[in-house]
């Protein structure tokens, strides 16, 4: 058996240590492992709990840091909220990109404000997303991003400070070629056609939906102006 | 050649490095921090070498050549006197792991880690080394001794060894055994940079902490280290519970004593 089956099987191990409990050969199922790679992770997973336990502990403590370094704003004026949210947040088998940690942990913090949404947790979504964007290393396919948010974060993120009162405020957020992440204010239905772009529809099809050959005309000309500005939609 | 000590950079202390660029030799960067090359702007004009996380030099499967280039990209940029990786699986089917995990210690496997090893050398023209990590657990069916396997990964390929000491003293805390034991199997001959940092307990066991000072056992073993090699570059690494710079050029300048001490 190749030495990345067994490499494989050791991450299912790091990442779900705590819930795995004691070894047993059909946790590995999926794995096409050898007898002996079997006998190495019943080894490690017998003799070595405090080790594995240790490695797991340090992956989420590593996984901790850059998430909260990502988020000055979060960590300045919404702490408790971050940390309660990093505590829910699981390591995954190989983690990725920072980009698209932050992206995961945006959607983390975006199932949690559709709960219970507060100015805290609008605040995180945004400058997770926000940051995530940022990080888009340049070979990737440039994303961007639709957020709702019954306050300014956008002011909170950049000031570092609340705003005096609620301000019901859409955002998109993409990143021009090789320039920093663009946020503009639109308009709720431009936002609404923007989630379209999101789910996959091309231009056309976004028009489409529209009722009227007056409100097509209005979208086709902002659409325009936003891929003039470099955003990244058809 | 005369010792050389530096510092892991990192931006939080480039003002008072600014004011203070003697108090080192060079600078240790870690590539995967800086890929946007706008970053480097502010970086003291220092000689600098790179120490790169997700070479992955240990998985089963090629070079990312993604990552290679961009550190490659890097390079061009920063002309680094060396640069270094781990010898450790940081990435499997093209995902990092978030962590460097331990390989298997294994005949088979040289071929197929000199050959990552000859091309990551080929690529960034300059001299390459592998550095023995720190790990908690130890993966059961090596054929080989990690001393064993860094000589044949040595001859195989022309690289160096970047031999970190603290990772040293934290594997022989967890794993008990001789660090000594441990250095006299290593390949000194092939040693190019050292790292020094420090640990601290977690639970039952000793973790690499890069937060806190360098411990006794670490400055033992960097006299021991020393007084067997003409020459060493050391490098402080501390990214964690960063101290005020005065106190990191004071465990540099502690560094210097020590090998001092045994020149």
């Amino acid at each position: 058996m190749s030495e990345s089956e067994l490499q494989r099987a050791l991450l299912h191990v790091y990442a779900n240590v705590e819930r795995l409990g004691a070894y047993a050969p059909e946790l590995f199922a999926r794995f096409a492992l050898s007898n002996s790679d079997l006998q190495v992770l019943c080894d490690v997973m017998t003799l070595q709990r405090d080790g594995l336990l240790l490695h797991a502990a340090l992956l989420r403590d590593k996984q901790r840091r850059l998430i909260a370094g990502a988020l000055p704003a979060s960590a300045s004026l919404a702490e408790a909220r971050l940390t309660a949210l990093l505590d829910l947040f699981a390591v995954r088998e190989g983690v990725g990109d920072l980009a698209g940690t932050l992206r995961r942990f945006a959607d983390h913090a975006g199932e949690a404000c559709a709960t219970a949404p507060t100015r805290e947790l609008e605040l995180i979504r945004f400058e997770a997303l926000h940051a995530s964007i940022a990080l888009q290393p340049p070979s990737a396919r440039r994303t961007s991003a639709v957020v709702r948010s019954a306050y300014d974060v956008h002011a909170a993120a950049s000031s570092c400070c609340w705003p005096d009162a609620a301000t019901p405020c859409w955002y998109f957020l993409f990143q021009a070629h090789g320039d920093r992440v663009t946020v503009l204010h639109v308009s709720p239905r431009l936002a609404d056609l923007l989630e379209l772009f999101q789910q996959g529809l091309s231009r056309d099809e976004v028009l489409r939906t529209l009722e009227t050959e007056r409100e097509r005309a209005a979208a086709a000309a902002s659409i325009e102006k936003l891929v003039c500005a470099g955003a990244p939609i058809a | 050649m005369t010792d050389r000590f530096g510092l892991l950079y990192d931006d939080r202390f480039a003002r008072d490095l600014a004011s203070r660029p003697d108090a080192v030799d060079f600078l240790e960067i870690i590539p995967d921090r800086y890929f946007a090359l706008d970053d480097l702007a502010a970086l003291p004009d220092l000689p600098t070498v790179f120490h790169s996380l997700d070479l992955s030099i240990g998985s089963d499967e090629p070079l990312d050549p993604a990552y290679l280039d961009a550190v490659v990209r890097l390079a061009r940029h920063c002309k680094p006197l060396w640069a270094s990786d781990h010898l450790a699986v940081s990435k499997i089917d093209g995902t990092s792991l978030g962590q460097l995990t331990p390989v298997r210690c294994r005949a088979a496997s040289v071929k197929r880690m000199a050959g990552k090893l000859v091309e990551v050398q080929e690529r960034l023209g300059v001299p390459f080394l592998i550095e023995n990590i720190a790990y908690y657990v130890r993966l059961p069916g090596a054929d080989l001794s990690e001393g064993e396997l860094l000589h044949r990964l040595v001859a195989a390929s022309g690289c160096g060894v970047l031999l970190d000491l603290n990772n040293l003293a934290v594997n022989a805390a967890n794993h008990r055994f001789d660090p000594y034991a441990y250095l006299r199997e290593f390949p000194m001959h092939a040693v190019g940079e050292i790292h020094i940092a420090g640990s601290r307990r977690r639970g039952a066991m000793v973790i690499d902490s890069h937060a806190d000072p360098v411990g006794e056992l670490v400055w033992e073993l960097l006299r021991f280290a020393a007084s067997a090699l003409p020459s060493v570059r050391v490098v402080l690494e501390r990214d964690q519970d960063l101290p005020p710079f005065g106190e990191l050029v004071r465990e540099l300048s502690f560094a210097r004593e020590c090998v001092e001490a045994v020149r």
